[in-house]
């Protein structure tokens, strides 16, 4: 990559112009492909290796389990592009699943959402403020509010799970349009929600310019602390979208849902090409690293591999990936 | 006996050595001079492996050596003592002395040995009195480059290469450093070392290089030149050549007005900068020069005084409320504080737009995607950045194009004054060249410039008038052509006001 790229400026003639733009076309699609060749690689293996993958009753599978994960990891796309990172997303899921049950019980549906919603961005907004206007590292803040919510679920429910939740929950959480699940169509509105404030307005163009450089972000009069309060205010927003749709889809509001699903949001932002130092990242390519990880596990499944196994695969995966990425000439925003 | 052959060292377009080839005696300190950007430190990273050349060898000994490495070179009896420096800060003097060095005992480290050899190597330097236990970065800078002197001598080097030893030190505190120079050559050791100060050069030096655009313009014994011959071969050309002239001149209101302004390490502070003004401000570091740039930018909110902007009152607690009045404020840091390094060219052209009011880039807070292409192309084309296709990433872009990118941004959004620190530092003559013509074009086209800058010949080149610094204080304010470069000098490494029509304080 090193000597094309020497090439390229070697050469400031008209010709070295045309072979700059068809090599970063090439470049271009070659980047943005590489992620979705892996995912039909792995979907072709898979149905070879078992006939059951493609059946209709296992794609449904596979949207069922990435449709959380992937609403999570929309959020942790805005903030890992700004150089942080959000490790409270799970722990957010499971306080305000369980207050978002509690007042579903107590009142109505629309209700606990509401509820919901509030908790998410609550926390959020706690975990932007503390990133943007004093000097701990969001790693460090994001590690408190996980403990935080997720000790604060155990406390409100007593450890115990919220069951019997109002029917018009459990029927959302199971609809379908056509052959898709509704939770996924829901995720799949966030995420080109997503992709489009990232890629196209104001607010996402800060949110690069932030990761890429804090400095330079503030001496072009840039509201940095005011965008990165709001990315994490997203970021638990979309978590709290999560846990409706996972309370909704397991119709039980549990104090430890959502454990450890910041990391496999996290891995799908890495596994789509964002670096953890700012700067890089889409919401588009996040959502394929998200359905890569739910191919891989629903795949390994089927083909009778143990959860344990899973685990080590997954974790091997989301290196290979970094590894590669670290090869790959990326694309400028 | 170290030298060079034919050594040229290519940095994507820019050719920062173009065959050179040198032979430095042993035993004699070799003094290498040049402009910024002249090829001078590219050379001494060369000599101490840490720069490889894309042409030509290194020689040692009669012998071509191709060196691998900084680790390479210490094995081959060559030390080098980096102008930023290598030490670690959170580690004592003794630590850093032998680091990579240590012996173990029973698998512990031995820090009886660490300290005997950190002492060890102070000793042969003759600067016992350096507190060796305490975190380096709690010593003055002037003792951290004494634990880095050292640290390389603890390898027992027999060739010392100096990357600008004295650039972070005040005069009074490069003294000892340059002694030891001396002491270092009168002991046996071959030292070679960069300088900005032409002082140092005749103080220390046995023989000079000068070096101008990678190639040797003089080399010849210290006792047969002159202080003119090194800085015409620097040069090479005259002045007046080099910086382009002003086509209008300032207008008598000031756009900004500073009335007793202070901060730390800046005493109150008056002056005014006008319309269509390039005013000049220089200083070594730690004068002061730098801090005024940021109060004026609001980087640096003023603890008193007052400051206005056409006549209103204003605050500037930070850059964004300086930007709301019209100023902008272009960092001496390109890489890590102007530039988005991963966003491409044009990216990093309109950010400012992307906060300004009634922007032109924003409808509805969406990106115009088509208008911004426009916008990239008109700022490109004005600022003369030469680059295939602007949606690259800005990292392809050569040093001197990546601060014509910078200075570009601010063709787009409209602002009354522009606050550059050190806006040609690391880049090549022809793109200095080209800043110096935007300095001017900005200033003719009615916005103040402040223009910072540890250069003096540009600033005496393209000031309207000159604000010198010492130790914080405004030691003098000079229109064009009333003071000389060794005038500047003298001042502002003395503190001491000269003997020419100096004109305290604010004259406007």
């Amino acid at each position: 990559m090193t000597t094309t790229n020497s090439a390229l400026m070697d050469q400031p003639t008209d010709e070295g112009r045309t072979i700059s733009n068809r090599t970063a076309a090439v470049l271009r699609l070659l980047n943005s492909s590489l992620i979705a060749a892996a995912l039909i690689v792995l979907i072709v293996l898979f149905s070879i290796l078992s006939p059951h993958f493609l059946s209709s009753s296992n794609i449904v599978t596979i949207f069922d389990s990435v449709a959380v994960i992937a609403t999570l990891a929309i959020g942790q796309t805005f903030v890992i592009v700004t150089a942080g990172i959000d490790l409270s997303q799970g722990s957010v899921i499971a306080l305000s699943g369980v207050l978002g049950a509690q007042a579903m019980n107590g009142h109505n549906v629309v209700w606990g959402t509401v509820v919901a919603l509030l908790i998410g961005l609550a926390v959020g907004a706690f975990n932007g403020a503390l990133v943007a206007f004093t000097r701990i590292p969001a790693f460090i803040v994001t590690l408190g509010t996980l403990s935080i919510c997720s000790g604060a679920a155990q406390m409100i429910t007593g450890g115990q799970p919220i069951y019997q939740l109002p029917a018009s929950l459990s029927n959302f959480g199971t609809a379908y349009v056509g052959v898709f699940p509704f939770i996924i169509l829901v995720t799949i509105v966030l995420a080109v929600i997503g992709q489009v404030v990232l890629a196209r307005t104001r607010f996402g163009r800060s949110v690069y310019a932030i990761g890429s450089s804090r400095p330079a972000a503030l001496l072009s009069g840039l509201p940095v602390r005011r965008n990165i309060v709001l990315v994490y205010v997203l970021s638990g927003l979309l978590a709290a979208i999560g846990a409706v749709l996972l309370t909704a889809y397991v119709n039980t509001a549990l104090p430890t849902a959502g454990t450890d699903y910041e990391l496999y949001a996290i891995a799908a932002v890495v596994i789509g090409g964002g670096s953890l130092f700012g700067g890089q990242g889409a919401v588009w390519a996040s959502m394929l690293g998200a359905l890569l990880l739910s191919v891989l596990a629903v795949g390994t499944q089927l083909l009778g591999v143990s959860t344990y196994s899973q685990t080590v695969i997954l974790g091997c995966v989301v290196l290979a990936a970094v590894y590669i990425d670290s090869f790959r000439k990326r694309v400028a925003i | 006996m170290i030298g060079a052959r034919e050594l040229t060292v290519e940095f994507g377009p820019v050719r920062a050595l173009d065959g050179v080839s040198l032979d430095i005696t042993p035993g004699e300190v070799h003094a290498l001079a040049g402009e910024n950007g002249s090829g001078k430190s590219t050379l001494l990273k060369v000599l101490g492996g840490v720069q490889r050349p894309t042409n030509g060898t290194v020689v040692l000994d009669n012998e071509a050596v191709q060196l691998a490495g900084v680790h390479h070179a210490q094995t081959l009896g060559i030390g080098m003592v980096f102008q930023e420096l290598s030490l670690f800060p959170h580690l004592s003097g003794y630590a850093n002395v032998a680091i990579g060095r240590e012996k173990t005992r029973f698998g512990l480290l031995d820090t009886r040995d660490v300290k005997r050899q950190a002492r060890a190597a102070m000793e042969r330097l003759g600067l016992a009195d350096i507190d060796l236990a305490a975190p380096v970065s709690a010593l003055p800078v002037a003792e951290q480059q004494m634990v880095e002197v050292a640290k390389c001598m603890s390898r027992v080097p027999r060739i010392i290469l100096f990357d600008e030893p004295t650039a972070s030190l005040s005069r009074r505190e490069a003294a000892p450093l340059l002694a030891l120079l001396r002491r270092l050559r009168d002991d046996g050791y071959t030292v070679v070392f960069v300088s900005h100060y032409l002082e140092e050069v005749f103080e220390v030096a046995d023989r000079v290089t000068v070096l101008r655009d990678g190639k040797i313009t003089l080399q010849a014994p210290i006792s047969e030149v002159t202080r003119e011959g090194v800085i015409r071969a620097m040069l090479g050309r005259k002045l007046t050549d080099f910086y382009p002239r002003r086509e209008g001149a300032p207008r008598d209101e000031p756009f900004l007005t500073l009335t007793g302004v202070s901060c730390d390490g800046l005493a109150p502070v008056d002056l005014q900068v006008r319309d269509r003004e390039v005013l000049g401000v220089v200083g070594t570091i730690g004068s002061g020069a730098s801090r005024l740039a940021e109060v004026i930018g609001g980087l640096r909110p003023a603890k008193t005084g007052a400051i206005t902007v056409r006549g209103t009152k204003v605050a500037l607690r930070s850059p964004a409320d300086a930007l709301r009045q019209g100023i902008a404020y272009v960092p001496e840091d390109r890489r890590s504080q102007a530039l988005l390094q991963q966003l491409s060219i044009g990216a990093n052209i309109t950010l400012p737009l992307l906060a300004a009011r009634n922007s032109p880039l924003v409808r509805a807070g969406f990106l115009r995607r088509g208008a911004e292409r426009s916008m990239v192309t008109k700022a490109v084309g004005l600022a003369g950045v030469r680059t295939g296709d602007p949606r690259q990433p800005i990292g392809v872009l050569s040093g001197g194009n990546q601060q014509k990118v910078v200075l570009g941004r601010w063709f787009l959004r409209e602002v009354g004054c522009l606050v550059l620190n050190n806006p040609t530092q690391g880049i090549d003559v022809g793109s200095k060249e080209e800043v110096y013509r935007h300095i001017n074009g900005l200033a003719d086209s009615g916005h103040a410039v402040v223009f910072v800058s540890s250069y003096y010949p540009e600033v005496l080149g393209l000031a309207d008038r000159i604000v010198a610094l010492y130790e914080g204080h405004v030691v003098g304010v000079f229109p064009r052509g009333s003071v000389t470069e060794e005038q500047l000098v003298e001042l502002t490494m003395s503190g001491r006001p000269i003997a020419v029509s100096a004109h305290k304080g604010d004259p406007s």
